[in-house]
C-alpha cells in the first residue's frame, strides 16, 4: 500500500512538473513492451494459421504490409520520444523539481539543519534529487508497461488455451509471498548496513574535505578513524553474509518454481495436447510456448522491479518527508513593519533551548530602543548568538515573547519582518557571483553603484570599488576573485550595511581583523549609523566604549545591563572581565 | 607536488581498473566473467534455440518420450543456471563489492591524507581530483559488471548470428548489412551527442553549485536573511534556459541521424521477415521451428546489438573518471627524508625562507631567518595577512618553502 502511495506521488510530481513528458513516457514504454507481445501473439499466429489453412498469397502480403506500416510508425514515434521529447523536457522537469526543492529548503527552519538525523536523511534525499525523480519515474513507467504487456499476453493466450494459464498462478503466488520475504530481508540488511555506511562516509568526508586536511596531517587521528572504518566494513561483511545466504536460498526456490511452472510445465502440457490428444495445431503450439516465454520474462522483470523498488521507495520516503515537513517558525499574522510606529524590541521573559534540555537562554528580559548602539558581551556559550538568532526569528523562543513596538514578532509577516535586519554573521559565506552582488545579495544594476561604493568604504574595502564587477571564488572562473579571511569578513560587514535596513546586526564582526581595522569600523559605525539600531557581539571589550549600552550575558541570563561607565562603576561581571583583558588576563589586577 | 594530467586511452583505463579488480578479488572476478559467458549461452538457448528444437521435433513427429527427454535436458540446464545466477547475484556479488570498495577506499584514503595540503588549495584541482574520489569506490565495480554484461551480449549475438547463417544465409547477409549501417550511423550520432554533452558541462556545474548552496547548512542563514535565493534561482533558471538552447541547437541533426539509423535497420528487418515468410509459406523451404526461431533471432539480435552499443559507451564514461582516479593516485608526494627524530628535540631554524602559495604570486614570507631553541615559548604577532599562520604551516611541513630551508638541528 505504501509503495502504491509513493508510486502515485512520483507520478503526480512528474505530471505536475511536466505533463507532456509524463504522458508520452508511459505511452512510449507501454507501446514498446506491447510491440513484441502483439507481434508474437497476433502476427505470428495469423501467419502460422494462414499457413496451415493454405490461404492465398495476397492475404499474406496484406498482413505483412500492415505490420510493416505499424512497426515503422511505432519506430518513428520512439525516435521522436527519445531524441526530441526526452532532451527537450529533461531540463524543464529538473528545473521544476529543483526550484520546488530550493524554495522548500529556503523556507525550512534553520533548526532542521541542526538536527543531524533529519539533515543526514534530507541531504541524502536531495543530493541527486533531480536524477532520482527522473529515474524513479522511468522505473514506474517501465513497470506499468510490463504489466500492460503481460495482461495483453495473458488475455490473448486465454483465448487460445485457458489451461496453459493455470501455470501462471503458482509463480504469481510465489512471487508475492517468497518475493515479499526477500524484499523484507533486503530491506533489513540495507538498514543494518546503513549505520556502517554512515561511519564509512564520515571517514571519507574527513579524508577528502578541505576543512580537515591540516588536522589530519599534524595529529594521529586518522589511525583512530581507520580502526573504526575497519570495524564498520567487517560488520557489513558479516551482515551481508548472514542475509545473503538466506536471500540466495529463497531466491533459488522462487526462480526454480517459476521456471518449473512457466516453462517446463507449460511446454509439457502443450506437448501432451499436441502429440497425445492432437487438440491443437502446430502454429498454436509454437505461439503459446513463445507467449508464455515472454510472459515469464515479464513476470521476472516485474518481480525484479518490485524488489529494486524498495530502494526507490526509501528515496521517495525521504523526499516526501522533506516536502511535507512544515516549518515551525511561521507567522500568525500578516502585519507589515512600519517605521513610523517606532522601532522598539522587547524581550519578555524569553527562554530557549536547542535540544529541549540545556537552556541556552533563561528568562531574558530587556528592551532595545531605536537608533541605539548595543553591545552584547559575555564568555563563550553564554547565549549571545542564540539571542540574535531568536531576534531574527531563525528560531522561536520556547517560553516568553519577543515584541516589536509592543506586538509579538510572530504576528509580522516573516519576510517583511526579517527585512528589517542587515546581518553580518560569524560564519559569513561568499557566493560565486560578482563582488557587487555579494554585497547587494541581488542582481546588480546601475542604480546600486553608489550603495555598493558606500558599503565597501564603510567596511574599509575602498580598494575594491574598481573591482566590484569581478566574479568571486574560483568556482566557475579560474581568475575569480579570492579574498583573504580578513577581507571576507569586511565584505560581510559591507553586505550587512548595504541592506540599508533600520537595524544592523554584527556577530563578532572583527574576529579576523587586526586592531587598527577594528577600531576604524567602530568609528565608521558612530559616523554613519546614527539613524540605525546597531547590535554587535564582541569579545574585545574595548570596543564597547563606543556603545550606548552593554548587555552582559552569563549562563543564558542577562547578568548586567547598562552604559559602559555604569558597568565599570558596578565593579561586577563586566568590570572583572574588562580588567582582566586590560591587564593581560592575569588574576591580579593592579591597584 | 606533481600531477600527471595525461589522458589515457579508454581501453587502457578500463584495463587498469580490471587489473585492480582481478588482484583484489581474483576468484570472484573470474567467476563473474565466466558467469557472463554462461548467461549469454543460456539467453541464446532460451530465446532462440529451445523453441526451434522442440518445434522441429514435434513437426517431425518424434515420440513423446524423446521430446520430453530433450525438454528435461533444457530444464536441467536452466535449473543449474538459476542456482548459479542467484549465488552470484545475491551472495558473491555483494561480498565482492564490499571487499572491492574497501580496497579502493583504503588506497584512496591513505593517498588523500598523505598528499600535501597544497593539493587542496587549487579549487579546480580539488573538485576534479580529490572531491570526486568520494564516489569513486562505488564506480569501480561497474567496470566488471559492464564487462560481464558485454560478454553475455556478445556470446548471445555470435551464437544467434551463427544460427541465422546455418538456417538461411540470405538472412545472414541482411543482418550483417543492417548491423554495419547501424554501427556507422551510431558513430556519427555518438559524436554529436558527445559534443552536446561537453557544451552542457559548464551548466551542470552551475546546477551542482546551486544545489550545494541550498542544501548545505553553511549558507542557510544568509539565504534566510537576504533575498539572495531569488537571485540564485534566477541564475539557475538562466542556466537551464541555456541548456535548452544547446539541446534545441543539436536537435535536428540528432533526430535525422537517429531516423536514418533506425529506418535502415528497420528496412532490413522487414526484408528479413518478408523473405522468411515467403520461403516458409510459398515454398515450404524451412520448417516451422526454424521460422519461429529466426523471428525470435531477429529481436534477440536487435536487443543485444543495442545493448552492446550501450555497454561499449559505458566504458567511455568510466574512462573519464578512471582518468581522475589515476591522476589522483599518481600525485607524487613532497620528498621525505629517512632521518628519524630522537626524543631529544634540538633547535629549529629558518634560514632565508621564501614562500608563496601555489597559483599566487605574492610572497607571503620573504627571507625569514630565525632560530627557536628547545623549551622556548614564542609569540608570533602581526597584522592580518602578514604570514603568521603561514610560518606555522611551513614549520609543520604542510607546505615547503620555495627558497631557503627550515631545519631541525639535533
Amino acid at each position: 500500500m505504501h509503495e502504491i502511495k509513493n508510486t502515485i506521488y512520483i507520478l503526480k510530481l512528474v505530471y505536475l512538473a511536466c505533463p507532456k513528458r509524463a504522458v508520452l513516457s508511459i505511452i512510449k514504454d507501454t507501446l514498446g513492451s506491447c510491440r513484441w507481445a502483439i507481434y508474437n501473439v497476433v502476427f505470428l499466429r495469423l501467419l502460422l494459421n494462414a499457413l496451415s489453412t493454405k490461404v492465398d498469397d495476397q492475404q499474406i502480403h496484406i498482413l505483412l504490409g500492415i505490420f510493416a506500416v505499424v512497426f515503422i510508425t511505432l519506430q518513428i514515434f520512439f525516435v521522436y520520444y527519445k531524441k526530441v521529447v526526452v532532451p527537450a523536457t529533461d531540463p524543464i522537469l529538473t528545473q521544476n523539481v529543483s526550484v520546488m526543492l530550493y524554495e522548500k529548503a529556503a523556507a525550512m527552519d534553520l533548526a532542521a539543519y541542526e538536527d543531524p538525523n533529519f539533515y543526514e536523511q534530507y541531504t541524502r534525499a536531495l543530493s541527486g534529487a533531480r536524477g532520482n525523480v527522473v529515474s524513479t519515474f522511468g522505473r514506474v513507467s517501465i513497470l506499468i508497461s510490463m504489466i500492460c504487456s503481460s495482461l495483453i499476453i495473458f488475455f490473448t493466450t486465454a483465448v487460445l488455451d485457458i489451461g496453459a494459464l493455470l501455470f501462471v498462478i503458482i509463480p504469481i503466488i510465489s512471487t508475492f509471498t517468497i518475493g515479499n520475504v526477500i524484499k523484507k530481508m533486503r530491506y533489513q540488511s540495507d538498514m543494518e548496513n546503513l549505520a556502517e555506511d554512515r561511519k564509512i562516509d564520515y571517514v571519507k568526508r574527513v579524508a577528502y574535505y578541505k576543512e580537515y586536511a591540516i588536522e589530519l596531517r599534524t595529529h594521529g587521528i586518522f589511525d583512530v578513524l581507520m580502526r573504526d572504518y575497519d570495524t564498520a566494513v567487517d560488520k557489513k561483511i558479516s551482515n551481508t553474509k548472514k542475509y545473503g545466504k538466506k536471500i540466495t536460498l529463497l531466491s533459488i526456490v522462487n526462480n526454480n518454481l517459476n521456471y518449473a511452472c512457466l516453462t517446463f510445465g507449460v511446454v509439457l502440457y502443450m506437448l501432451v495436447r499436441i502429440i497425445v490428444y492432437h487438440t491443437i495445431e502446430l502454429g498454436d503450439f509454437v505461439v503459446t510456448v513463445n507467449s508464455i516465454a515472454i510472459l515469464a520474462n515479464n513476470l521476472i522483470g516485474i518481480s525484479m522491479q518490485i524488489i529494486t523498488f524498495s530502494e526507490n521507495n526509501q528515496y521517495i520516503d525521504n523526499f516526501r518527508k522533506f516536502m511535507e515537513r512544515k516549518p515551525k517558525v511561521v507567522s500568525t499574522g500578516k502585519r507589515k513593519f512600519d517605521r513610523s510606529n517606532g522601532l522598539v524590541f522587547t524581550f519578555d521573559n524569553v527562554s530557549f533551548s536547542y535540544d529541549g534540555r540545556k537552556k541556552a537562554l533563561q528568562h531574558v528580559c530587556f528592551e532595545i530602543q531605536a537608533n541605539q548602539k548595543n553591545a552584547i558581551v559575555g564568555y563563550n556559550g553564554t547565549g549571545k548568538t542564540t539571542l540574535i538568532k531568536l531576534l531574527l526569528r531563525l528560531y522561536d523562543p520556547d517560553e516568553g515573547r519577543i515584541l516589536l513596538n509592543g506586538i509579538d514578532i510572530k504576528e509580522y509577516d516573516l519576510a517583511s519582518y526579517r527585512s528589517i535586519f542587515g546581518v553580518c554573521f560569524q560564519d559569513y559565506k561568499i557566493f560565486a557571483a560578482a563582488l557587487s552582488e555579494n554585497i547587494l545579495m541581488h542582481h546588480y544594476s546601475e542604480v546600486d553603484s553608489k550603495l555598493v561604493e558606500n558599503a565597501l568604504k564603510f567596511s574599509g574595502l575602498d580598494e575594491f570599488v574598481e573591482r566590484k564587477d569581478k566574479v568571486m571564488t574560483k568556482e566557475f572562473q579560474d581568475d575569480g576573485l579570492v579574498l583573504s579571511e580578513g577581507q571576507k569578513q569586511r565584505l560581510s560587514i559591507a553586505r550587512a550595511y548595504a541592506q540599508n535596513t533600520p537595524v544592523l546586526i554584527l556577530d563578532e564582526p572583527t574576529s579576523a581583523l587586526d586592531p587598527i581595522v577594528e577600531n576604524n569600523l567602530y568609528q565608521k559605525i558612530d559616523e554613519f549609523c546614527g539613524d540605525k539600531t546597531v547590535i554587535f557581539i564582541t569579545h574585545h571589550l574595548g570596543s564597547c566604549m563606543s556603545a550606548d549600552r552593554i548587555l552582559y550575558l552569563a549562563d543564558g541570563e542577562v547578568a548586567e545591563d547598562g552604559t559602559f561607565e555604569a558597568l565599570i562603576n558596578n565593579k561586577s561581571y563586566f568590570y572583572r572581565l574588562f580588567s582582566k583583558q586590560k591587564w593581560g588576563y592575569s588574576d591580579e589586577t593592579p591597584k | 607536488m606533481k600531477h600527471l594530467n595525461k589522458k589515457n586511452g579508454v581501453i587502457r583505463n578500463n584495463l587498469f581498473i580490471l587489473k585492480i579488480i582481478f588482484s583484489t578479488t581474483p576468484v570472484y572476478a573470474i567467476s563473474f566473467i565466466l558467469f557472463g559467458v554462461i548467461s549469454g549461452f543460456i539467453q541464446f538457448i532460451n530465446s532462440v534455440y529451445f523453441i526451434r528444437t522442440i518445434t522441429n521435433q514435434v513437426q517431425a513427429k518424434e515420440s513423446l518420450n524423446k521430446i520430453v527427454t530433450t525438454l528435461i535436458i533444457f530444464a536441467l540446464m536452466n535449473v543449474a543456471y538459476l542456482i548459479l545466477s542467484n549465488v552470484c547475484n545475491f551472495l558473491m556479488t555483494p561480498l565482492a563489492k564490499i571487499k572491492l570498495e574497501k580496497h579502493v577506499q583504503v588506497t584512496l584514503l591513505h593517498k588523500a591524507v598523505s598528499i600535501g595540503v597544497s593539493a587542496f588549495d587549487d579549487p579546480n584541482f580539488y573538485d576534479a581530483y580529490i572531491l570526486s574520489m568520494t564516489s569513486m569506490d562505488k564506480k569501480i565495480y561497474a567496470v566488471l559488471e559492464t564487462l560481464s554484461n558485454l560478454l553475455k551480449s556478445i556470446v548471445t549475438t555470435v551464437l544467434t548470428i551463427n544460427l541465422i547463417f546455418i538456417i538461411d544465409p540470405f538472412c545472414f547477409i541482411l543482418v550483417i548489412a543492417s548491423m554495419v549501417i547501424s554501427v556507422f550511423g551510431g558513430k556519427k550520432l555518438n559524436a554529436l551527442l558527445f559534443k552536446r554533452k561537453n557544451e552542457m558541462l559548464v551548466y551542470d556545474r552551475k546546477m551542482d553549485y546551486t544545489d550545494r548552496l541550498f542544501y548545505l547548512s553553511d549558507y542557510a542563514k544568509e539565504i534566510r536573511m537576504n533575498d539572495i535565493s531569488g537571485m540564485l534561482i534566477d541564475d539557475y533558471k538562466k542556466a537551464v534556459d541555456d541548456i535548452r538552447g544547446i539541446i534545441s541547437k543539436y536537435s535536428t541533426p540528432i533526430v535525422i541521424f537517429s531516423h536514418l539509423e533506425d529506418m535502415s535497420t528497420l528496412f532490413f528487418d522487414v526484408l528479413y521477415v518478408t523473405s522468411l515468410v515467403l520461403r516458409l509459406v510459398l515454398k515450404g523451404l524451412i520448417s516451422v521451428g526454424d521460422f519461429v526461431s529466426m523471428i525470435n533471432s531477429a529481436w534477440t539480435l536487435s536487443n543485444n546489438v543495442r545493448e552492446i552499443a550501450r555497454l561499449v559507451n559505458e566504458f567511455n564514461d568510466y574512462s573519464i573518471y578512471i582518468d581522475k582516479f589515476r591522476t589522483f593516485s599518481s600525485i607524487t608526494d613532497e620528498n621525505s627524508g629517512d632521518k628519524l627524530l630522537t626524543e631529544n628535540t634540538g633547535m629549529l631554524s629558518f634560514n632565508n625562507v621564501w614562500f608563496h602559495y601555489p597559483n599566487e604570486t605574492k610572497d607571503v614570507l620573504q627571507g625569514i631567518t630565525l632560530a627557536i631553541k628547545p623549551h622556548e615559548k614564542i609569540a608570533l604577532v602581526g597584522y592580518n595577512g602578514s604570514g603568521k599562520s603561514t610560518l606555522i604551516k611551513l614549520l609543520l611541513r604542510l607546505y615547503d618553502p620555495q627558497r631557503g630551508v627550515s631545519k631541525q638541528m639535533v
